[in-house]
């Protein structure tokens, strides 16, 4: 069936239009681009009037859309604007105020210096609530105070935003007090660059609340978006999991007699290992975050053509992340992969009773066939030794961090270098040493994932990456 | 929006297999045939489209690497070696009844039930142990492991073929899927072990007449004929004649001659014994694992955290960004003019009248410099003009450097250089904590411009 367009119906009728408004430059796009997770909405710079259309997006909760955000230029004259509609007023007195500010929109020449603001009005006069972004770093001077003024004379809703918060607390805390002078005491933080999600939940809960008639979709998009949100953080923390045990697995067998230039080929194979694995994590997290490689690249995050600038064997590292510098495990020695035969020969000797009936035997040889074969032959196994397995924990904890807490307006350098306030999780220890015993895990199956053992791991791992306290 | 089919197991399979082949053997792979798939744009992420699609891919590039065959392989092997498991079954179980009739038309009822029945119910009873306790090492016995090694072989250099056995071998023999798979080949093994059995004996009794005798070593000997009761009720409960306690205890070993009645007695309860507790419930259990492979191979999801996945679904399901401008900018691609640095070292003129745009209390004026008057709105701006018009002395206006010069900025700036009659100065003051651009020091200069202040009159710190 086909949907015919009413032009005097809208097709999104019942879609609430929420305008984002503001002074110039206090992140308007910004929120847009944080809200949707996406880079690519609208064009942000450092700049006045880097907005000059009005541009709309919407949001949508399994693929039902929910609401339109509009996009409008910054008001940048609000002194020049504030004077034209108090003649306005005055040339009009019988008018209320609204139709003042349409009056006002509806004569507006392309040309006239006041377009851009027209614009902003136009587009607030068509929209059911408005977030009137603020930017906390700027004083308190009139030219905004003007700008509250007009925007009540729309009559609709309103929720300022306070953006730039993060280290700006004083700043704050006198915007409050100004506007709580004006009597607008239901604020919000948000910032766009410091993201985090429970300041997005606050955001449609404060719309919720205020217009009342989409709470019920509303609620939904809130849902929906902590689902999704939850999902995302978890994606991020099991690609993180899988990159530990992808390392921790690893192994590398090494000759028996004392060859020095084997022994260094075998180092240099682990060490390529490791760095390529850290490598396709860290591209794996971007995507899953939606930040691209491409954005990677203009947002200076320390990363080259997707690949780490910092090297995590180069010697500095491991003095950041106040780990021993002096441990010659830190060099990729070998630490013996040290199997339990005790439990190889347990479960073998309890096999081969079970296995004329069971046949059990099989999968225990399967198991440790290459241990007791290296065993009596001798052999040696090469793998990432207990520090390089703390750094890339430490190191992706952080990353992982600092993505579940960027917004998609933050322009600033990602610096992923010290990690010192990040912790190992508890029974660290206990945790790599299981995962050493079982180089089988090293690629993902179907029966690894299936071993409670190895669930329990990942389970730890993935609770102590997302654990933020 | 056309509604996308539930997927198949097999293609999930599939979709591992090549998940396999292109983790360690992608350069051997030629993608020109996906080159042209488009990124699928949707709202929001949804599992069966995107399975849909990764299907797609894969059937595309299992045609042009012609894979076909060889990711087929494994589950040909499979079910060969499951015939050759049956073909064993079978012989087994005609060994093991054509054992139990000796030379001398006499019928061992109890050592053919042990053989029969016997091994079948140990290995009934581990295979329920083993579901139960979700052991599977006990529930598949000997025949099910071999034949789910044969077609996995693990190799050092792996070969795409060796890589397809691999994903196949792990998708549909471990797991939920694997175990109900072995288990269904243990009945069927078991299933023909016992058909293979009665039908040979079936073909036995119908060419040959038997007696029938058992005994027994180390039991007391009322052990067999109570034995022979307790397993005889249900069949009398089926209208079948079984040999009542008489026959019986004529039929021990060495008693003699029997009639043709307990031998039909007998020959009704060892086929009747031999269908209700061998047959029957291995032909229950078999539907019933058949029942839960396909249940579970229905249940069988990707698990999509793996990297493979994520890579995949960014190319293959991007996210899409519906925007678009309602409001255009009449005067859009038109880029500002290109604007000169000013020269450096500009020295603040002397007798200068100082006044501030904006300034906050941490933003400071140089030494040598008093402001008179800080504009913060109309009040002040009005007296700043006041006080240009009766001042002698260049005008010299200062703005923070860091930050923005708007519409707004520039207008009052425009409006106090006109009202000067002197030379109009412009200074761009510094906070210490505010570091400045050098985009926003050009947003400075081309207001200047804007507002007729000569370059060689911007003072920069």
């Amino acid at each position: 069936m086909m949907i015919v367009s009413n032009p005097n119906r809208p097709d999104n009728y019942s879609l609430l239009n929420v305008a984002v408004v503001g002074h110039t430059n206090t992140g308007k796009t910004s929120l847009i681009r944080t809200m949707l997770r996406s880079t690519e909405f609208g064009v942000i710079e450092d700049a006045a009037g880097t907005t000059r259309h009005v541009e709309q997006a919407a949001i949508s909760a399994d693929n039902e859309p929910i609401l339109n955000l509009y996009d409008t230029p910054g008001l940048e004259d609000s002194r020049a604007l504030a004077a034209h509609i108090r003649k306005l007023h005055t040339k009009l007195k019988s008018l209320p105020p609204v139709q003042i500010l349409e009056h006002f929109v509806t004569r507006v020449s392309v040309n006239d210096p006041l377009e851009q603001e027209a614009k902003v009005i136009r587009q607030i006069l068509r929209s059911d609530i408005l977030l009137y972004i603020i930017d906390v770093r700027e004083p308190f001077l009139e030219k905004y105070r003007l700008e509250l003024d007009i925007l009540t004379q729309s009559a609709k809703p309103m929720i300022p935003v306070f953006n730039f918060i993060a280290g700006h607390n004083q700043e704050l805390a006198k915007w409050r007090q100004h506007l709580a002078m004006y009597n607008i005491h239901a604020t919000l933080e948000f910032d766009t660059v410091a993201f985090t999600f429970e300041a997005e939940k606050r955001l449609y809960q404060k719309i919720q609340s205020l217009v009342e008639s989409h709470y019920t979709p509303l609620q939904k998009l809130i849902d929906h978006r902590a689902k999704l949100w939850n999902q995302l953080c978890l994606s991020g923390a099991k690609r993180v999991t899988e990159l530990i045990v992808n390392v921790a697995c690893y192994r590398e067998s090494k000759a028996t007699q004392n060859n020095r230039i084997a022994d260094s080929l075998t180092e240099d194979r682990l060490h390529d290992f490791v760095r390529k694995a850290e490598q396709r994590c860290l591209h794996d997290l971007l995507s899953i975050f939606n930040f691209s490689e491409k954005d990677v690249a203009i947002q200076k995050i320390p990363v080259s053509n997707g690949h780490w600038q910092l090297d995590i064997f180069a010697p500095g590292i491991l003095k950041a992340y106040g780990l021993d510098v002096g441990s010659a495990a830190a060099k990729g020695a070998a630490a013996g992969a040290g199997i339990d035969l005790m439990v190889g020969g347990m479960s073998l000797g309890a096999a081969s009773a079970l296995g004329a009936i069971a046949g059990a035997g099989w999968s225990t040889f399967r198991r440790y066939g290459d241990e007791i074969k290296a065993t009596v032959q001798g052999a040696k196994w090469q793998c990432a030794d207990e520090i390089t397995l703390q750094i890339l924990y430490l190191r992706q904890k952080h990353l992982l961090k600092k993505l579940m807490h960027r917004g998609h307006a933050a322009q600033d350098t990602m610096k992923v270098d010290t990690a010192d306030t990040e912790k190992l999780p508890d029974n660290w220890s206990k945790l790599t040493s299981a995962l050493r015993q079982n180089p089988a895990w090293q690629e993902p199956t179907v029966t690894r994932n299936n071993n409670p053992q190895y669930q329990e791991i990942e389970a730890r791992l993935v609770g102590a990456l997302l654990d933020e306290g | 929006m056309s509604v996308i089919k539930k997927h198949k197991f097999a293609d999930l399979v599939h979709i591992e297999q090549l998940r396999k082949i292109e983790s360690n053997k992608a350069k051997d792979l030629s993608y020109a045939s996906i080159k042209d798939m488009q990124t699928h744009t949707t709202n929001d992420f949804s599992y069966p489209d995107f399975i849909h699609r990764l299907a797609t891919r894969a059937k595309r590039l299992i045609q042009d690497n012609a894979l076909e065959d060889r990711l087929r392989q494994p589950q040909q092997q499979f079910v060969r070696v499951s015939r050759i498991c049956l073909v064993v079954a079978a012989i087994l179980g005609g060994l093991a009844a054509s054992q139990a009739v000796s030379e001398s038309s006499i019928l061992n009822i109890y050592w053919l039930l042990a053989v029969l029945l016997g091994f079948n119910t140990i290995s009934l009873l581990l295979w329920i142990s083993g579901i139960t306790l979700n052991l599977q090492s006990l529930s598949s016995g000997i025949a099910a492991q071999l034949a789910s090694w044969l077609p996995y072989r693990e190799k050092k250099t792996p070969t795409i073929a060796s890589l397809a056995s691999r994903a196949w071998w792990e998708s549909c023999l471990t797991g939920d899927v694997g175990k109900w798979r072995i288990s269904v080949l243990t009945h069927k093994f078991w299933l023909t072990y016992l058909t293979a059995g009665m039908g040979l004996l079936i073909l036995l009794m119908l060419a040959k007449q038997y007696n029938f005798i058992w005994g027994t070593t180390l039991l007391p000997d009322s052990s067999l004929p109570r034995l022979t009761h307790i397993l005889g009720t249900p069949l009398e409960a089926m209208g079948l004649k079984i040999p009542d306690d008489p026959q019986t205890v004529a039929s021990r070993i060495g008693a003699g001659k029997q009639d043709a009645e307990t031998r039909g007695a007998w020959a009704n309860f060892l086929i009747g014994s031999l269908l209700i507790y061998g047959i029957l419930p291995r032909l229950l259990l078999l539907s019933l694992s058949l029942v839960m492979q396909k249940w579970s191979e229905y249940r069988f999801k990707l698990d999509l955290y793996l990297p493979y996945y994520i890579e995949l679904r960014q190319r293959l399901m991007a996210r899409e960004l519906k925007a678009k401008v309602i409001d255009a900018d009449p005067n859009a691609g038109i880029k500002p003019a290109a604007v000169a640095r000013p020269p450096e070292n500009v020295s603040i003129p002397a007798n200068a009248q100082a006044f501030g745009i904006e300034l906050d209390q941490a933003t400071h004026w140089p030494e040598s410099v008093t402001c008179r008057l800080n504009i913060i709105d109309q009040q002040s701006h009005d007296e700043a003009i006041a006080l240009i018009k009766n001042v002698k002395g260049p005008l010299l206006l200062g703005v923070a450097a860091h930050r923005l010069p708007d519409r707004g900025v520039q207008r009052l700036i425009k409006e106090l250089v006109d009202s000067t009659a002197e030379k109009p100065w412009l200074i761009l003051l510094n906070k210490p904590s505010a570091p400045v651009a050098s985009a926003r020091e050009f947003a400075w200069f081309r207001l200047a411009e804007a507002c007729s202040i000569p370059a060689e009159h911007v003072i920069t710190q």
